[in-house]
C-alpha cells in the first residue's frame, strides 16, 4: 500500500477537508470580482511506477474568484508521468536500445476553496497524453486522451492585494493509466482584473 | 453539521474506492500433489467412449442436474446447466482405473476450486481400458469449494450420446475464445487463448485484427493501448503507431502472452487444434486488402494439410464492403457479412450474421439457407436466449463470450 498515490492523497485530503471548521474570519476583498492568474512551477513524480525520476513540471491557471467560498477556474501545464530506458540488448526480434517516455498536459476545470487560510482544491477535465518510443531505430508518437483528476492544497503569501506567492502540493489521476503523478510547487499570483 | 460531515467522508471513501481496478485475476487452483504422477495417457478408444451426457445423483450440487463431457486434445471437459459451471481436467490411466485433475469455475464469476474424477475399475474404467464399450459408466467427482476447500462428492452416471443436430453447428468463442474481463487464465485475442479455445466448449472462433505501423496484421481488440488489455501503462495511443518488432519486443498482454501476428494465430488453429473456423473480425478500415492477402495463404495451407478449416473476414460495415467489392480475387475470398440481406448478396458472402438482438429472424434465416449460406448470430451470452436461439431459431452457430454455455445448451439437446 503506497499512502502516497492518489486515492489515499484523495482521502486525507477530503478527511482533512471535512474535519476542519471553516474560518470564522473571512477576508471581504475590496471588489466583487477577480480574476486571478497564477504561474507555477516545480518537481513532479509518479507516485506508484518504478521507472520514472520525475521531471520539472510548469503549470497555468486561471482562477474566477466570485466572492464566494467556492472559486472555479481552468488549469493546464505539462507533466512527465513516467520514464523508461533499457541500454541495447538482444531480443528475439533483434538488438535495440530502448527509450519510452509518457507524457501529459493536463485540461482541468479547477475548483477552489479557502479553508484556515490555506487553498483546497479539486479539479476535473481530459488530459492530452502521449508515448513517446524510441527503439529498433523507429520513433513513435502515440497520444490519446485521457480523462484526468487532481487534487491538491496550498497556501498563498499575499504581498499586495493583487499579487502573492505561495506553494502547492497536488496529485494528478490518469483515470484509466491507473497513475497518480504527485507534484509539489512554488506559485505566483497576480489578479490580472477586478470589478 | 456532524451528519452531513460523516456523510461527505462516507461518500468520499466510496468514491475513492470505486477508482481501484476490480480485476482481481482468478488463478487455476491445483492439487498440492498431482495424481497424475504415475499414470499413462488415455487414448482415442476412452476419449470417444467417455463424451456423452451424464447425470449427477445431487441435482443440489453446484453443478445440476445433467453434466455434458467433451474432449478435446488432451483435456476433458464438463458443460453444466447451472452457475454456468464448467470443469477442465487432464487425465490418465492409473493400474486399472481413470483418473483426471484439474479444476470447476463458474463462467460468470470468479468462484473457482481444484477438482478431481475418478472412473473406477468396475465401474467403467476396465472396459475402457481394454478397449470395450462400458455398460455401466460411473465417474466419481471430488471438488473442493471456499477458502477451506470443502471436500463434496457427486456421481455422475452416464446416460446418451451427446447432441448433434443441427450437423456442423458453430459455437464460436469470441476473442478467440474469452475476454480478459471474465479472468480467464490466459489473455484475449492471444494464441494461448486459442489452444484454450476448445476446452471452453468451442469449435470456431472470432479474432479481431489490427494493423501495425510497418502493415502486419495482428490480434488486438481495442482501438488503443491499454491497461485492460496489455501489462505496460507507458504505451498509448493507437496500435498503428507501433511497429510489429516494438510491439511483441516490448509489450506484454494482460494475461500473459505477446500480441500474436495473424500468421502466428492461424498457425496456432491448423497445428495445435481442431477449430473448424475463423472469423476474423475487422473494426478499422483499409485492413481488407492486408487482411485477405493473410487469408488466402492460410485456406490453402489448410488445404495442402487436408484441413478442414473455414477462415471467413468479416465484413461489419459498408465501408469494409466497398473496400471487399473492390478486391480483384475477391471470389476466393469466403466472406462473412453483418449487414443487410442485400448486401450479404452484393459481396456474396458465405454467412450472413447478424446481431442476436434483433430477433430469431427466422424468415430471414429461411432465405439464406434457400440460398446455400449459413447464418451465425451474435454475440449471444444470456444462457436463457441461447436456449430459446437453439430451440426455436434456424442458425448455423452462434458467437458468444461464453461458449461453455453454448456448448451445453447444444450437446444437451
Amino acid at each position: 500500500m503506497n499512502i502516497l498515490s492518489g486515492k489515499y492523497f484523495l482521502f486525507i485530503t477530503s478527511l482533512i477537508c471535512t474535519l476542519i471548521p471553516v474560518s470564522s474570519k473571512e477576508i471581504i476583498p475590496d471588489s466583487t470580482f477577480r480574476l486571478i492568474f497564477e504561474l507555477s512551477g516545480g518537481y513532479s513524480a509518479a507516485l506508484d511506477s518504478n521507472y520514472t525520476d520525475g521531471g520539472i513540471t510548469p503549470c497555468i491557471r486561471l482562477m474566477w474568484e466570485p466572492n464566494r467560498k467556492l472559486n472555479i477556474g481552468l488549469e493546464t501545464g505539462y507533466l512527465l508521468i513516467e520514464k523508461h530506458s533499457v541500454d541495447e540488448k538482444k531480443y528475439e526480434t533483434g538488438k535495440t536500445e530502448m527509450e519510452v517516455s509518457l507524457r501529459a498536459i493536463p485540461l482541468l476545470v479547477v475548483f477552489n476553496m479557502e479553508i484556515w487560510k490555506t487553498d483546497f482544491f479539486a479539479a476535473m477535465g481530459a488530459s492530452y497524453v502521449w508515448t513517446e518510443l524510441d527503439a529498433f531505430n523507429q520513433k513513435v508518437y502515440s497520444p490519446v486522451w485521457n480523462y484526468s483528476l487532481m487534487f491538491g492544497w496550498g497556501y498563498t503569501y499575499n504581498l499586495t492585494d493583487n499579487f502573492g506567492f505561495g506553494i502547492e502540493a497536488k496529485s494528478y489521476i490518469f483515470t484509466r493509466l491507473n497513475k497518480s503523478v504527485g507534484s509539489m510547487q512554488f506559485k505566483l499570483k497576480y489578479c490580472v482584473v477586478d470589478w | 453539521m456532524i451528519k452531513k460531515r460523516i456523510l461527505f467522508i462516507y461518500f468520499s471513501i466510496i468514491f475513492i474506492y470505486s477508482c481501484e481496478f476490480d480485476m482481481a485475476d482468478v488463478p487455476i487452483p491445483v492439487f498440492s500433489e498431482s495424481i497424475l504422477k504415475n499414470t499413462t495417457p488415455i487414448n482415442d478408444f476412452i476419449k470417444s467412449n467417455m463424451e456423452g451426457v451424464y447425470s449427477s445423483n445431487d441435482s443440489k450440487s453446484e453443478f445440476g442436474e445433467s453434466l455434458v463431457i467433451k474432449m478435446s486434445g488432451q483435456h476433458l471437459s464438463i458443460f453444466t446447466g447451472k452457475n454456468a459451471a464448467y470443469l477442465i481436467f487432464q487425465g490418465g490411466i492409473y493400474e486399472s482405473s481413470l483418473v483426471f485433475e484439474g479444476y470447476w469455475r463458474f463462467a460468470t464469476g470468479s468462484e473457482t476450486g481444484p477438482t478431481k474424477l475418478v472412473i473406477n475399475n468396475n465401474e467403467g474404467a476396465g472396459d475402457l481400458i481394454n478397449g470395450k464399450k462400458p455398460e455401466l459408466l460411473k465417474i466419481q467427482c471430488y471438488y473442493y469449494k471456499g477458502p477451506g476447500k470443502i471436500e463434496k462428492h457427486i456421481t455422475l452416471t452416464y446416460k446418451r450420446p451427446l447432441n448433434n443436430q443441427p450437423p456442423n453447428f458453430k459455437i464460436i468463442g469470441h476473442r478467440g475464445g474469452g475476454r480478459n474481463s471474465d479472468r480467464l487464465p490466459v489473455s484475449e485475442n492471444s494464441v494461448e487463448m486459442i489452444m484454450f479455445a476448445e476446452r471452453l466448449g468451442a469449435n470456431a472462433i472470432e479474432i479481431d485484427v489490427k494493423l501495425t505501423k510497418d502493415k502486419i496484421p495482428v490480434l488486438f481488440h481495442d482501438e488503443n493501448l491499454s491497461l485492460r488489455l496489455i501489462n505496460e501503462s507507458y504505451f498509448v495511443g493507437s496500435i498503428a503507431n507501433y511497429t510489429y518488432d516494438q510491439l511483441k519486443t516490448f509489450v506484454t498482454l494482460k494475461n500473459g502472452g505477446k500480441i500474436p501476428t495473424l500468421e502466428e494465430a492461424l498457425d496456432t488453429v491448423l497445428e495445435k487444434t481442431n477449430l473448424s473456423l475463423v472469423w476474423l473480425d475487422i473494426k478499422s478500415n483499409g485492413l481488407i486488402a492486408d487482411v485477405t492477402k493473410v487469408q488466402k495463404k492460410y485456406i490453402n495451407k489448410a488445404k495442402a494439410m487436408k484441413r478442414d478449416l473455414e477462415i471467413l473476414i468479416g465484413l461489419p460495415s459498408e465501408e469494409a464492403v466497398i473496400e471487399y467489392i473492390s478486391i480483384k480475387d475477391k471470389m476466393d475470398i469466403p466472406a462473412l457479412c453483418e449487414l443487410s440481406l442485400d448486401l450479404v448478396r452484393q459481396t456474396n458472402a458465405f454467412v450472413w450474421a447478424p446481431r442476436w438482438s434483433l430477433g430469431l429472424q427466422s424468415a430471414e434465416a429461411n432465405i439464406m439457407h434457400s440460398e446455400g449460406r449459413r447464418v451465425f448470430t451474435w454475440t449471444l451470452d444470456d444462457s436463457q436466449f441461447i436456449k430459446v436461439y437453439l430451440e426455436d431459431g434456424n442458425f448455423d452457430g452462434i458467437l458468444s463470450n461464453y461458449p461453455s454455455i453454448v456448448a451445453y445448451e447444444y450437446f444437451i439437446r
